[in-house]
């Protein structure tokens, strides 16, 4: 049967009747997703998410495709048929769309319950298109199937559409909770996207078919504008592939853009009749194939730029990774060395091998001392790479803080009365659960280092404890930090500008190791002072 | 083995498109082979017989009159050929259609937009009982 009231398209597709916005949405909008389905899919085939984002492009593509025969179209065998298919690919859509957000989000594929669900989901539509309780009969006065569709068409795939809108939006946001930072852009961007995409489409598309259906409006032209969603959908997926190279389809990506909106002024001749729009638009499409030439090559050349960054910054990972192993090497080689030397001493103090002649004790005490001193240090190297490569774990106790800080003190104080210095302490009773071996470790090491910077004078410690809080500080008296110099005082290796002018020994390890160890205790670590000669200010701050 | 395993892997996918393609070539088969379906038109209508629904062509600006058809597709006589609105043969139903009833115009099957034919007072009615019958019932 063919609709009597209608002329037969033009070229299979082109009616003059037709108003032009039909076909400025419907061809780009079909363009688009044919072109950014083709790119996506084919830029990494064996990708759950391409693949899936490429569904989403067929989905809409056969929507739009359909739709568009159901406009043109005026033989009722060719408009039921792409009719009945209408609904199935929306859908898909709904569907598609939730699978893929699970699949973006998760970085893997979904379990086969949730494939299941999906499945069910889709069944009724899939089943019942073909059947007369989807489409039942056809006007061949309206050219349109309206009022010949069961629920199953008129509500079910926007319902399903809804769904699935507010499926992705609880993904989206329970996953931007816990996302890292560098994600949770691209969640938000992702997030956007899809969810305009799915507004646009179901809400104008619902609208356009209920009040067509209850005769409010004389056809479904309202539907057509929710076909720039899937340009402002592909706008975002671009988006993620150039900057985050997500879908690996990074420079192809900026060429798609650029054809995209090539065929959307293009498509603007269809309908302009006006001669000045005609030359805006000429001066558009100059334009925009001026500009997305610039684009297309700035973006080749920063791809270019950041693959060679990428291979350089993995260079780099790989020699730093090389550093670390021949550092453990050759201070495991050389602190069993030094060892086995410190052990040959202390045999010689102790009298192991007989009597010292008096001349030879201060040798070997020196020797002693030094060797002590050297496998510390080699110690110190060998903790700050095992820190650096993630191999210290942490046994955590309950333990008294006061007593094992007083424990500390009173190892160092000769120490520092060897200085002249005067080695205080004010402890509160703390009980602190935390791997005490390490944060001995920590609280002896700033210490140490405040009684080694400070020449003259007195190194006060002083231990509290609030509601939120404890506190562990050390006052000194001693060489004070310069602001350039705080900057790198808790790096690795970060020496201030004269502190080997005061402490030749120092191996910059120290206050990165105490750092690392605070952190681990999820508390933190930093220094105050006024300046270079004015003292320095230590505070630990642990949870309670 | 490995078939298995990738039938496994992938039988979702494999599922669904085995279904769309079901889908595809069942609409085919109903709509453009078997004509299963129904379809409303404007059938041919004497308003002096019936009371016609009264339009008026866009082109032309000729009024003329027609009665709503509601048909199976099978069942639309094949002398018809694809265009049944001139078609004397499909503007009545049958014994033995499927589906079939002829709507009338009147104050309760008239839709806002649309008008109905003005009797011609002089020309007998022979039917003129019919004529305020909103839809004739299948034959």
């Amino acid at each position: 049967m063919i609709c009597p009231y209608f002329a037969e398209p033009l070229y299979y597709f082109y009616v003059p009747d037709l108003p032009g916005l039909f076909y400025y949405t419907y061809v780009p909008a079909m363009v688009v997703a044919l072109v950014a389905g083709t790119i996506i899919f084919l830029s990494d085939r064996k990708s759950l998410p391409n693949r899936l984002l490429a569904a989403i492009c067929l989905s809409f593509l056969v929507w739009t495709f359909c739709t568009f025969i159901t406009w043109t179209n005026i033989h009722s065998d060719t408009i039921l048929f792409a009719w009945s298919l209408l609904f199935p690919a929306a859908s898909f859509l709904s569907i598609f769309s939730v699978y893929f957000t699970y699949v973006f989000l998760q970085r893997k594929d979904v379990g086969f319950r949730l494939k299941a669900i999906f499945t069910a989901l889709l069944a009724p539509q899939l089943l019942l298109a073909p059947t007369a309780y989807s489409l039942s009969g056809f006007n061949l006065t309206q050219c349109d199937a309206f009022g010949f569709e069961g629920v199953i068409n008129t509500v079910y795939p926007h319902v399903l559409g809804v769904f699935a809108m507010l499926w992705i939006l609880v993904l989206l946001v329970q996953h931007y909770r816990r996302a890292e930072p560098g994600f949770k852009k691209q969640i938000a961007l992702m997030g956007t996207g899809i969810e305009l995409f799915l507004f646009s489409f179901f809400v104008t598309g619902f609208l356009g078919q209920y009040l067509t259906t209850i005769g409010f409006l004389p056809d479904s032209q309202l539907e057509t504008y929710g076909y720039f969603g899937m340009i402002v959908f592909v706008v975002y997926i671009t988006i993620l592939m150039v900057r985050y190279h997500t879908f690996h389809a990074s420079f192809i990506a900026a060429q798609a853009l650029t054809a995209g909106l090539f065929i959307l002024i293009i498509s603007q001749f269809a309908f302009i009749r006006n001669s000045t729009n005609i030359l805006l638009n000429l001066i558009a499409l100059l334009l925009t194939t001026v500009m997305g030439f610039i684009l297309i090559r700035s973006v080749k050349r920063e791809i270019e730029l950041r693959q060679h960054v990428e291979v350089l910054a993995k260079d780099l990972e790989k020699s730093n990774q090389q550093q670390i192993i021949l550092i453990h090497f050759i201070t495991h080689q050389i602190k069993g060395f030094v060892s086995k030397s410190r052990n040959i001493f202390a045999g010689l103090r102790e009298g192991d091998y007989g009597v010292l002649p008096e001349a030879m004790v201060p040798m070997v005490e020196e020797g002693f001392r030094s060797d002590t001193k050297g496998a510390q240090t080699i110690q110190e190297i060998l903790n700050a790479a095992n820190i650096k490569s993630g191999k210290v774990s942490y046994v955590k106790e309950s333990f008294d803080l006061k007593a094992l800080i007083q424990e500390v003190v009173n190892d160092l104080t000769p120490t520092a009365a060897k200085k002249g210095l005067q080695l205080t302490s004010t402890l509160d009773d703390v009980t602190l659960t935390g791997d005490k071996t390490q944060l001995v470790n920590a609280f002896k090491n700033l210490i140490d280092n405040s009684i080694k910077y400070t020449p003259s004078g007195s190194v006060a410690v002083t231990l509290n404890k609030t509601d939120k809080a404890i506190h562990f500080e050390i006052k000194d008296t001693g060489v004070g930090i310069t602001e350039e110099d705080m900057k790198n005082l808790f790096t690795e290796g970060g020496h201030g500008k004269n502190s080997q002018k005061v402490n030749v020994e120092s191996t910059g390890f120290g206050l990165f190791i105490v750092k690392n160890i605070v952190e681990a205790h999820n508390g933190k670590v930093w220094a105050e002072s006024e300046g270079e000669g004015k003292g320095s200010l230590f505070i630990v701050e642990l949870p309670v | 083995m490995k078939l298995f395993v990738s039938l496994g892997k992938h039988f979702f996918f494999i599922f669904l498109t085995l279904l769309c393609a079901l889908v595809v070539v069942a609409s085919f088969y109903r709509f453009v082979i078997r004509h299963d379906y129904n379809v409303e038109y404007e059938a041919v209508c004497n308003p002096a017989e019936q009371a016609c629904f009264e339009g008026t062509d866009e082109n032309t600006g000729d009024t003329y009159f027609y009665a709503k058809v509601h048909k199976y597709v099978p069942d639309v006589p094949a002398e018809c050929g694809r265009s049944v609105s001139d078609c004397q043969a499909a503007s009545i139903c049958l014994p033995g259609d499927t589906d079939c009833s002829i709507t009338y115009c009147s104050n309760t099957s008239k839709l806002d937009s649309e008008v109905c034919a003005e009797i011609v007072p002089n020309e007998p009615l022979d039917t003129a009982p019919k004529s305020v019958t909103d839809t004739e019932p299948v034959l």
